[in-house]
């Protein structure tokens, strides 16, 4: 068997897939398949298309309610099962405090301008009610970035093995969902990117199933008076995570690994405690940069 | 602080032209391009424009210096399939090297002076040397002798308040003698002491010991052939350190005139080594608050390296060369050393394009 690796783009990220193939021809077949079904789930949460599920939900802010698909009440389901777990930390709405945080121009928004958006933020006051979600105020936004791209590779990973790939992984811009281990059973190696380090990783973990997510404060962000202002923003406050620099999270799920170290990224401090209390194995980067990490079986993980 | 210089075949070719004429002046531009792997991953890639000049004055005095930037990008060689982080992020690096060096000539010696200092944002280095070279009555012998003092300063992008230092000390002493009139031999020992902070900031845990001496002999046997006006240029070099790394290198070039002024040179090289004491590539390190690294360069492993430069002599001293050469490291090529879990093969390839004038 060989090893077939494809790299694309999608949701602005670089993306590879790499699997054994166990025939002649047909890798680059299998994997068109898979690909293509990352890009639907792109085309369909898109905010930036007129088209997408998400731009029609929020085009009928303040009016009336719109009736969604299975698929879309499913994802807005755990959208919802996550904000009541994680103290509403985890909020599809929050999209909206992009419009005063601009991380181009790399300015604090000016007092006033956070508080005034902040009343358009909050999951608790949209009514969703399955099959039909209602944004109450007009200038509401849905935005599936804390969810699109995990779903996406939990989906890949399942398009895969129905096209008879049993050896593979699949990476969407950082998050990674095994589609099976080497055929003799041994993992593959995830590193886990440096947040501070650009081409270093503080550890690697083997992963034979399941997913590993990492959320950071490196992604977007820009610094004022030495204070770093990242891209992952509290519902609550309206302003950027603080008190970690990365978090990881090994989990069944790509879509669950995804959401739980965003949640940790939000919680700061409070997160590393958050993730030992969730039964997951994870690695945490502090403010200081030291590793720590919560292992609920055994791990190989070796240092870079 | 990628150590750039560390990485294979790059590290001479800065003071590579540093065997000018002493009558001859030149000026010589050279662009390197590497590029490292293992299986089905692209790891780091490095660009490096460098100038050279050497400039004689009255046959007593020489002016020389060179100066070199590098742009790396890419995943420092570990061991993974895939990385999982926050998209987005961009990896470039830039070191500036410059170097520096006049040289005083006597009737059967030479005394020199060189400072060289490389800056990167989170690595500083300079360094100062003297040097003497001194020949014997019938020029047949001459006697090398150098002193070299190096302090860096290493902070880390992301841990302001990391700030170590480090120095060292290295001394040469060696012997250049001309056996046959188409045969000559050298044979260098150097010897380095240095202490500080040797770990790197970047890897998790990696805490080295805060002295290093190291010790190492060449000996470099070259031999012209007139029959076919060609050479061949054998060097050994034998290395061991206190961290228990013990290395043998054996260098093989054949240069070949092809007429029409044009030369070929073929190369192979061999490197061994054996690990440093504290290397695991066990983690956690199994005995906490001992020296630790997981860097594969403190790995025993061998390594083959092959390669061929072209040099075409021009019109009116110009000259133009192209170089190209491929680096494959494996842990069963290693001829000693303590049994670790084999690496992931490495490779890397090293392409340069150079000019020089003479005038």
């Amino acid at each position: 068997m060989k090893l077939h690796a494809f790299s694309f783009e999608a949701m602005a990220c670089a993306n590879t897939l790499e699997f054994l193939w166990p025939r002649r021809g047909g890798a680059a077949t299998a994997a068109g398949t898979i690909i293509a079904e990352v890009k639907r789930i792109e085309t369909k949460y898109s905010r930036y298309r007129d088209d997408s599920v998400v731009s029609r939900i929020n085009r009928a802010a303040g009016g009336k309610a719109v009736r969604v698909d299975e698929e879309t009440a499913a994802l807005l389901d755990y959208a919802d099962a996550c904000h009541r777990q994680s103290d509403g930390l985890f909020d599809v709405t929050s999209g909206v405090l992009r419009r005063v945080w601009d991380f181009r121009r790399a300015v604090v928004p000016a007092p006033g301008r956070i508080e005034a958006v902040l009343p358009l933020v909050g999951w608790e006051r949209v009514h969703w009610s399955r099959p039909e979600i209602r944004l109450p105020l007009s200038g509401m936004e849905l935005d599936f970035g804390g969810l699109g791209k995990e779903y996406a590779a939990d989906r890949a990973a399942t398009v895969a093995a129905e096209q008879g790939v049993a050896h593979g992984f699949v990476n969407l811009g950082g998050d990674v969902r095994v589609i099976g281990p080497h055929p003799d059973g041994s993992p593959w190696i995830v590193g886990i990117v440096h947040p501070r380090k650009p081409g270093a990783v503080v550890a690697r973990v083997a992963l034979s199933a399941g997913a590993l997510a990492t959320s950071g404060d490196y992604e977007r962000f820009f610094e004022v008076d030495g204070r770093r202002y990242c891209h992952i923003l509290n519902p609550r406050t309206g302003y950027p995570a603080t008190g970690l620099q990365s978090a990881s999270v090994i989990a069944p799920l790509c879509l669950v690994a995804g959401s739980l170290s965003t949640v940790a990224m939000l919680k700061g401090q409070d997160g590393c405690d958050f993730l030992d209390g969730q039964s997951v194995p994870s690695f945490r980067v502090d403010a200081n940069g030291v590793l720590t990490r919560h292992d609920i079986q055994p791990q190989t993980s070796l240092a870079g | 602080m990628r150590a750039a210089l560390s990485l294979p075949g790059l590290a001479a070719s800065l003071h590579a032209h540093a065997q000018a004429s002493p009558e001859q002046g030149t000026v010589a531009f050279k662009n390197v391009e590497y590029a490292d792997y293992q299986p089905h991953e692209r790891r780091m890639r490095l660009s490096s424009p460098m100038v050279y000049w050497y400039f004689p004055v009255k046959d007593a005095f020489a002016i020389e210096g060179a100066a070199a930037t590098e742009t790396l990008s890419g995943a420092s060689p570990l061991f993974h399939n895939t990385l999982s982080g926050a998209s987005g992020l961009r990896i470039h690096e830039h070191r500036r090297a410059t170097d520096i060096k006049l040289t005083a000539f006597l009737r059967r010696a030479s005394f020199g002076v060189r400072a060289a200092t490389s800056t990167e944002n989170d690595f500083e280095s300079s360094a100062t040397t003297i040097e003497s070279r001194i020949s014997s009555e019938d020029n047949n012998t001459t006697l090398a002798l150098a002193f070299s003092g190096q302090s860096d300063a290493i902070g880390a992008t992301g841990f302001p308040l990391l700030h170590e230092a480090r120095s060292s000390r290295s001394y040469l002493v060696g012997v250049t003698r001309v056996l046959t009139p188409l045969s000559i031999v050298q044979s260098n020992l150097t010897y380095s002491a240095g202490r500080g902070y040797f770990s790197d900031p970047y890897k998790l845990l990696d805490d080295r010991p805060r002295s290093r001496g190291q010790f190492a002999w060449l000996t470099r046997y070259n031999r012209y052939f007139p029959a076919t006006e060609s050479a061949l240029h054998f060097d050994y070099r034998y290395y061991r350190d206190n961290w228990s790394v013990q290395a043998h290198t054996v260098d093989l070039k054949y240069y070949y005139p092809l007429g029409d002024g044009w030369t070929v040179r073929p190369r192979l090289r061999y490197y061994t080594q054996s690990a440093a004491f504290f290397y695991s590539n066990a983690f956690p390190p199994e005995f906490p608050g001992q020296p630790y690294s997981a860097d594969q360069r403190l790995a025993s492993f061998g390594a083959v390296s092959l390669g061929v430069k072209l040099v075409k002599a021009l019109k009116n001293d110009f000259s133009i060369d192209v170089k190209a050469e491929r680096y494959e490291q494996r842990t069963q090529w290693r001829l000693s050393g303590r049994d670790s879990l084999p690496l992931q093969p490495f490779y890397a390839y090293v392409f340069s394009v150079g000019m020089a004038k003479k005038f």
